[in-house]
C-alpha cells in the first residue's frame, strides 16, 4: 500500500468527534449571534482566482496559497481568507444595498511553511460591515468581536486596540519612502527597537523624527498611552488617528468593554488595514484569537466606494485555546444502544424510535448479541443498553437507570 | 506566573547573573539535576531549560512568557514574537567565510555552495542582493565545508576568529552583528502586561549600567 493512503497532507486535520461536537456548538453560538445582531451569512467559492486576493501593496504572498489552473490556464486558489471574496461579492451583488452586514463561517486553506504546527486548513468565522464609516461603526465590529469570545466561553480576553494612521502619520512627517515604511512596521510588529534604529540610520531620517519612532514600540498599555501619543506628534494624521481611537473607546464605554481594551499604538501588520486595527487575545493562547480592523482601501480595489470594517475569529485556534482551559473535550456517546435477536427488530426499531422522540440518541447492534452489548455499556460506549429478547420483552442490562 | 525559558548553555548562565541581580532567585535553574520545569522561591517565576534554537518556538507558542535567544536564533526562524531587549552579552557576528582563494569568485563560478546552520539567513542575506545559491545544511564544524570541497563557502558565527585561522579559513565579508534578546510572547506582553512591563524596564536599565561601565 503507498504510504500517502493512510496520512494526511501535513497541516491539514481530521476533527474527532468530541473536538467536532465543540466546534459546531461553538460555530452554532456565533452564527446565532451574528445572526441577531443583523449580519446575514453568506458562502464564498472554494476556489476563487488568484487576484481576487493578491495585491500590490496588502496582498496575501502566492507562495502561501493553493493554487490550481482552470481549463484556460487561469491560475485558481483554493480561498485563503475570507475577507476579500466577502468584499468581492458586495461590489458586484450588493452595491446597490449598502450598508450591508456579512458574516461567513467557511474553511480556508493556506500553504505555510513545513516544521511549524501551524494549520494550513482553518475554519474561519467572521464578519464584515461594508458601506459603513466612523468610530461607531468599529466600535460595533469589536463589541460583536468581545460578545464572540463570551459566547464560547472565554470570559477573560483583551483587545489589544491600534490605529495604523499613526504609524504612517509618523512615517510621512519624517518623510519616509513607502518601502522603508513597510519595513520599518515589519520590525515595528516585533517591538524590534534595534531593528529599526538599524533601518532608520540607513533611511536618511532626521534624529528628531527617529528619536519619535524609536518610541512606537514602548506607546501600548491603558489610556494613559494617548497623554505621550499627543505629546509626540502634531501632525493631523496622527492627532486624527488619536482622535478616532478616543470615539471608538467612548462608544465602547456603551457597550461596557472600555476596561477590556488594552491600547497599542505599535501594533501593525502588513495587510489591507488602513485605519484602527484590534486583536482579541486570551492567556490560553500565545496568538491572538481574533482580528480585525477597518480597511476602507479593499472595496476600492473592487471599484466599490465604500468604507468597511470587520474581524475574523480562527476555530482552530479557538479549539487550540478552549482544550489549554478546559482540557480535552468529552467524547460522545451513544444514549441508548439496543440490540435483539432474530425477529424481534420492529419493537427493537420501535424502541429507538421512542428514545429518540424523547431526546435520547439511540441506534441498533446488529452483531454479537447480548453479549456484545454487555461488553459496550461496561466500556462506556453508551449511557444505557437495552436487549430484545425472543418473547419481544425489553431486557435492561446492568447499570444505572435512563 | 511569568514563565522563562532559558537556552542551555552560556546565555542561560549569563541571563540568570542578569536576574540575580534583579532579586530573583535562580538557586534552582541553577542547578536543575534532572528536573526540567524550576521555580523560584517566590514562585513568582518558573524557568524552562531548552535547547537555544528552541526558545522562539517556546514563546512563539505562550508556553514561555518570556526568553532569551541569539539574534542568529531568531533571524533563522523569524518567528512573530517581540524582541524588546538587546542584552549586550553573547556579542559575535554572522559572516561569509571562506579559503582565501575562493574571494570574489561567486560571480565566475556556475553554482556557488554555502555551508551553514542558518539556510534561512543565508537565503535570505544572498537573496537580498539577487543572488541564487545552493545551500548546504550542516548542524555543526561548518568550517570543514570548504576544507573538504563541500562548499565554495560558509555563513556562520565568528567570535575571535581563531577556529578559522586555525583551518586557513578568512571572512569575506560580514552579514549581521548578533547579540542576545530578550524576547517575549505578542500575547503575554499585553495579557501579563502588569508583571513584564517592569520587568523589561528593570532589565533595560541594568543593561545601560553596564554598558555605560
Amino acid at each position: 500500500m503507498e504510504l500517502t493512503r493512510q496520512q494526511i497532507p501535513e497541516g491539514m486535520q481530521d476533527v474527532m468527534p468530541g473536538q467536532c461536537a465543540l466546534m459546531r456548538r461553538c460555530e452554532n453560538s456565533l452564527r446565532k449571534l451574528f445572526s441577531l445582531s443583523g449580519y446575514q451569512e453568506v458562502q464564498t467559492p472554494m476556489l476563487e482566482f488568484l487576484s481576487v486576493f493578491t495585491s500590490e501593496d496588502h496582498g496575501i504572498s502566492a507562495r502561501k496559497m493553493w493554487k490550481t489552473f482552470d481549463r484556460e490556464g487561469r491560475i485558481l486558489t483554493l480561498r485563503p481568507d475570507s475577507t476579500a471574496p466577502a468584499v468581492r461579492l458586495a461590489s458586484t451583488r450588493l452595491f446597490r444595498n449598502l450598508p450591508a452586514r456579512l458574516s461567513y463561517i467557511q474553511s480556508i486553506a493556506t500553504c505555510e511553511d513545513i516544521g511549524e504546527a501551524s494549520l494550513n486548513e482553518n475554519t474561519q468565522a467572521g464578519v464584515e460591515l461594508i458601506g459603513s464609516n466612523g468610530a461607531e461603526a468599529d466600535a460595533e465590529i469589536i463589541a460583536l468581536a468581545a460578545r464572540c469570545l463570551r459566547a464560547v466561553g472565554l470570559d477573560e480576553f483583551l483587545i489589544d486596540l491600534g490605529q495604523v494612521e499613526f504609524f504612517y502619520g509618523l512615517m510621512e512627517e519624517a518623510g519616509l519612502s513607502r518601502d522603508t515604511s513597510l519595513e520599518l512596521a515589519e520590525s515595528l510588529a516585533k517591538k524590534d527597537i534595534l531593528g529599526m534604529e538599524l533601518l532608520l540610520s540607513r533611511s536618511g531620517a532626521s534624529k528628531e523624527a527617529m528619536q519619535k519612532l524609536m518610541l512606537l514600540p514602548s506607546l501600548y498599555g491603558g489610556e494613559e498611552v494617548f497623554e505621550r501619543a499627543e505629546k509626540l506628534s502634531d501632525n493631523p494624521r496622527c492627532q486624527c488617528a488619536l482622535k478616532n481611537l478616543k470615539d471608538i473607546l467612548a462608544a465602547l464605554d456603551v457597550y461596557g468593554l472600555r476596561s477590556m481594551v488594552s491600547i497599542d499604538l505599535g501594533l501593525i501588520y502588513k495587510s489591507y488595514y488602513n485605519g484602527m486595527i484590534f486583536r482579541g487575545i486570551t492567556d490560553a493562547l500565545g496568538q491572538p484569537l481574533i482580528s480585525g480592523g477597518r480597511y476602507d482601501g479593499l472595496p476600492q480595489s473592487f471599484s466599490l466606494k465604500a468604507p468597511a470594517t470587520g474581524f475574523g475569529l480562527s476555530l482552530s485556534q479557538l479549539m487550540i485555546a478552549l482544550e489549554r482551559k478546559n482540557g480535552a473535550p468529552e467524547i460522545p456517546v451513544t444514549h441508548t444502544l439496543v440490540g435483539f435477536c432474530d425477529g424481534a427488530l420492529a419493537t427493537a426499531a420501535r424502541l429507538c424510535e421512542d428514545e429518540r422522540s424523547a431526546g435520547r440518541s439511540a441506534a441498533l447492534i446488529y452483531d454479537g448479541g447480548r453479549e456484545k452489548l454487555t461488553e459496550m455499556l461496561t466500556a462506556g460506549s453508551c449511557k444505557a443498553a437495552v436487549w430484545i429478547g425472543k418473547s419481544g420483552k425489553a431486557e435492561k442490562l446492568g447499570g444505572e437507570a435512563k | 506566573m511569568i514563565t522563562i525559558a532559558l537556552a542551555k548553555g552560556r546565555l542561560a548562565e549569563e541571563t540568570m547573573t542578569l536576574l540575580e541581580k534583579l532579586g530573583i532567585d535562580c538557586s534552582e535553574p541553577r542547578s536543575p539535576g534532572r528536573k526540567l520545569v524550576l521555580t523560584d522561591k517566590t514562585g513568582e517565576y518558573s524557568f524552562i531549560l531548552v535547547k537555544p534554537s528552541d526558545v522562539p518556538t517556546y514563546v512563539y507558542h505562550g508556553v514561555a512568557d518570556i526568553g532569551v535567544a541569539g539574534k542568529d536564533t531568531l533571524m533563522e526562524q523569524n518567528k512573530p514574537i517581540c524582541e524588546v531587549l538587546d542584552l549586550g552579552f553573547g556579542r559575535c557576528k554572522l559572516a561569509i567565510a571562506g579559503k582565501p582563494e575562493m574571494r570574489d569568485k561567486q560571480n565566475t563560478s556556475g553554482s556557488w555552495r554555502v555551508a551553514t546552520k542558518y539556510p534561512q539567513i543565508a537565503r535570505r542575506f544572498y537573496g537580498g542582493r539577487g543572488q541564487t545559491i545552493e545551500i548546504i545544511k550542516l548542524n555543526g564544524s561548518v568550517e570543514l565545508g570548504p576544507l573538504v570541497g563541500l562548499s565554495h563557502v560558509i555563513l556562520d558565527i565568528v567570535e575571535s576568529g581563531s577556529t578559522l585561522r586555525a583551518n586557513g579559513l578568512e571572512v569575506f565579508e560580514d552579514v549581521c552583528e548578533v547579540s542576545a534578546r530578550l524576547v517575549v510572547n505578542e500575547v503575554s506582553l499585553k495579557t501579563k502586561q502588569a508583571e513584564i512591563r517592569p520587568l523589561i524596564d528593570r532589565i533595560s536599565e541594568l543593561t545601560k549600567e553596564r554598558e555605560e561601565k
